[in-house]
């Protein structure tokens, strides 16, 4: 279908060398045994331009699309799952910014992140379940085209280190989503409890509680003139990046697996040499391929704004993870018992990814998704 | 063949349910400290279900096969890891069932209903390949001393009396293989490095150290040479209780997400409104009964003293892979609340996959099923 430019085979091999040079075995079990994220490696990766690669040049960005971001993804969590994934959930609001944001709202939100100086992440709160609560957001009183947050809870992605949480919410009109930068530092923005998950720790998850927020104006996102609304934008390039972290962690996962079995020897030869071996390693070849061409394929078409791109997140999200699923057990399995030791990554990328896989949109709600498209 | 349960095996399910859901109370904890519960080991002990197979005229329970399957698979409905407490309790205890001649029953039998066994055969060059082992036996009049290391001992580091194994006669493969009773105060026995494993975490492999470990010669089970005919008898016995922890585990993710997904919604409906997770918890179910059926068969050729290394293998094969879909599978019904550690599954999960490794990977089940097919 298509090669890698020159270009972004660069980026790839930029993004495994900081990955093989950064992302440290020792390092990454301490961090995920702390739940701690490391800032420096954030900031180097800003540094480097591996953050803010699909941002254009005025707001410090690559001028790179999600597809290069993609590539980079892939490799972080291929050589290592937690940190990988916390560095690519580390700004999950920008996409947001990205297509719906003003220049202004792009200049403030977008380059403090390049600049290793602010996390941004999204909080989701859940209209549909608190309904009869009465509103959570309303317009402000004396506040000129601002809002107030009432109320609500959201569990969310690095909640205690964010410095800027894109509010999404159904509820002043369910066919327009509504979208609100706020500054954690502000009033009323509380973190409440942390939320321990099989995997993924190194990104921590906390419950953000908000409670009379006000935001002014000039933090209100607009839908401008992008097409589609905050909330799906972000579902779009979320499923996209969740893709792209299991994909690489199904190669990670496979890489692990074959050096293991070209090195392990039982009855006399190398594992590698038994055809039981051998067809469970096609097999994984074979998927973590197609899952690639998937995956690579929705970022591409989220880059050309192609107008099928909610099926075709749904699907790469579904096949990769579902993909990196069988590829990090059966990685665990040619093993054998080092595999399911915690000194070793790969029990950890199967935490991680299993984590990855349900934390949003479920696969059974990508199912039901793609069924909508299929026959709609 | 149709399996009916006795009065007194619906009678043990019920007992050992009520205690497997105190029991349960203690998983997280358990499972983040990664220690062993000496408390549970204390109510399995008290409540003579440690002690399950130990012969009558020795003071145990004197229960088959398949009583142990079905009281394994009810523990492990509720807590996996205490299972296979048990589990790992009756494999240690297995070959001294099988081979040990009266003096040496006399000696461990009674012990073994108070005290923790542990089998251990691996190594790091011999996981699969048993052929591979180099820990040596060495005849030395009274004695005889034992050198070597040995890895992956389920409780290893907690029991008092393990079948160990070792080559009295090197350069002949599995033929040279030995079974020794080791007491944990023999002189040269240690315990070494403890894992941190991913799932089954109360009771954690253990690396076991031989430095000239002194073995009275009484304690060598059967003859010299028999070790691997001891260790395959002990595993065609073990494996569908193994199976069982899995049908257990699976059927405890099962009962969990029947019980959580009224609450929960898919698509803004009622989850179990949805008919691919309607679909999805019926095929777990046959999944979870298929493999049940096939411990119980497995289990009761034992017990009608026609052991099956096919079926064995099988059951444990089978019941391991369903265990680990199934509990992924769940986790996928309960979504983000599936992978939180506030609910068991995501445990029941990492605990499955320690089975589809232990006691021979399934890879070496195919492979015995495959050869037991062409005999």
């Amino acid at each position: 279908m298509y090669e890698l430019t020159d270009t972004q085979r660069d980026i790839q091999k930029a993004a495994r060398e900081f990955a093989e040079k950064e992302f440290d075995l020792d390092l990454a079990l301490e961090l995920e045994k702390e739940g701690r994220f490391l800032k420096s490696i954030f900031e180097k990766a800003c540094q480097l331009g591996f953050i803010g690669i699909d941002y254009p040049e005025q707001y410090c960005g690559q001028s790179f699309g999600l597809f290069e971001n993609v590539l980079v993804i892939e490799e972080f969590t291929r050589k290592d799952s937690g940190i990988g994934i916390s560095l690519s959930l580390a700004d999950i609001a920008s996409s947001i910014i990205l297509k719906h944001g003003d220049e202004s709202q792009k200049k403030n939100f977008l380059i403090p992140v390049t600049q290793g100086r602010a996390i941004s992440t999204v909080a989701l709160i859940d209209s549909f379940h608190e309904k009869n609560q009465g509103p959570i957001i309303t317009k402000a009183e004396g506040y000129p085209d601002g809002y107030v947050i009432n109320r609500g809870k959201a569990w969310v992605i690095h909640g205690s280190l964010a410095s800027i949480i894109i509010l999404l919410c159904e509820t002043l009109n369910p066919t327009k989503p509504i979208a609100l930068i706020v500054e954690s530092k502000w009033e009323g923005v509380n973190i409440l409890g942390l939320k321990k998950m099989m995997g993924m720790r190194i990104s921590s998850i906390h419950e953000i509680a908000f409670d009379k927020v006000k935001v002014p104006k000039d933090h209100v996102i607009q839908w401008g003139n992008a097409g589609t609304d905050p909330l799906t934008t972000y579902r779009h390039v979320h499923r996209i990046k969740t893709s792209a972290q299991a994909l690489g962690i199904a190669q990670g996962a496979f890489d692990h697996a074959v050096k293991h079995a070209k090195e392990r020897e039982q009855f006399g030869r190398k594992i590698c040499q038994f055809q039981g071996i051998q067809f469970m390693l096609a097999d994984l070849y074979t998927q973590i391929e197609a899952a690639r061409s998937l995956v690579y394929r929705a970022a591409h078409q989220y880059d050309t704004n192609d107008p099928d791109i909610e099926k075709i997140s749904s699907i790469a999200k579904l096949f990769a993870t579902d993909v990196a699923i069988k590829a990090t057990i059966d990685s665990i399995q040619i093993h054998g018992g080092v595999g399911l030791m915690r000194e070793y990554p790969i029990e950890r990328m199967l935490r991680d990814v299993k984590t990855i896989q349900n934390l949003e949109e479920t696969n059974l709600v990508q199912k039901a998704l793609i069924a909508k498209k299929i026959i709609s | 063949m149709f399996i009916n349960l006795s009065n007194d095996q619906k009678n043990q399910i019920e007992r050992v349910k009520e205690i497997a859901k105190k029991i349960a109370l203690r998983n997280r904890e358990v499972d983040e400290a990664s220690e062993f519960p000496w408390d549970i080991f204390n109510t399995f002990k008290e409540n003579h279900i440690l002690d399950l197979p130990v012969p009558k005229n020795f003071g145990g329970g004197g229960a088959q096969s398949l009583t142990c399957c079905l009281v394994l698979e009810e523990i492990a409905r509720f807590s996996p890891s205490s299972a296979h407490m048990l589990a790992g309790h009756w494999l240690g205890f297995t070959p001294l069932e099988l081979f040990c001649n009266p003096f040496q029953k006399e000696k461990y039998f009674p012990r073994l209903r108070s005290e923790l066994a542990a089998f251990s055969l691996t190594e790091p060059a011999a996981g699969s390949d048993a052929g591979g082992i180099i820990t040596e036996a060495k005849r030395e009049g009274e004695n005889y001393t034992l050198n070597g290391t040995k890895i992956y001992c389920t409780q290893g580091h907690v029991a008092n009396v393990i079948t160990i194994f070792a080559k009295t006669s090197p350069d002949i493969g599995v033929k040279g293989l030995s079974a020794f009773i080791v007491e944990k105060e023999f002189p040269g026995f240690s315990v070494g490095k403890i894992e941190d494993q991913m799932g089954m975490r109360g009771t954690p492999a253990a690396e076991l150290v031989l430095q000239d470990c002194l073995v009275p010669k009484q304690n060598l089970l059967g003859k010299e040479g028999d070790g691997f005919n001891i260790a395959m008898q002990t595993l065609d016995r073990t494996r569908p209780k193994d199976a069982a922890i899995a049908v257990g585990i699976a059927q405890g993710a099962l009962d969990y997400t029947l019980n959580y997904a009224p609450k929960g919604f898919l698509m803004k409906e009622p989850l179990l409104k949805s008919q691919g997770v309607q679909f999805l918890i019926a095929d777990i179910a046959i999944s979870i009964e298929a493999a049940r059926l096939l411990v119980y068969e497995a289990a009761s050729l034992i017990d009608e003293g026609e052991v099956s290394t096919k079926h064995s293998a099988m059951a444990k094969c089978f019941a391991t892979d369903v265990a680990m879909r199934v509990t992924e599978q769940a986790i996928d019904i309960l979504g983000g609340e599936g992978v939180s550690v506030e609910h068991p599954v995501e445990m029941f999960m990492r605990d499955a996959k320690l089975l589809q490794i232990l006691e021979g990977t399934n890879q070496i089940q195919r492979l015995i099923i495959f050869r037991s097919l062409l005999n």
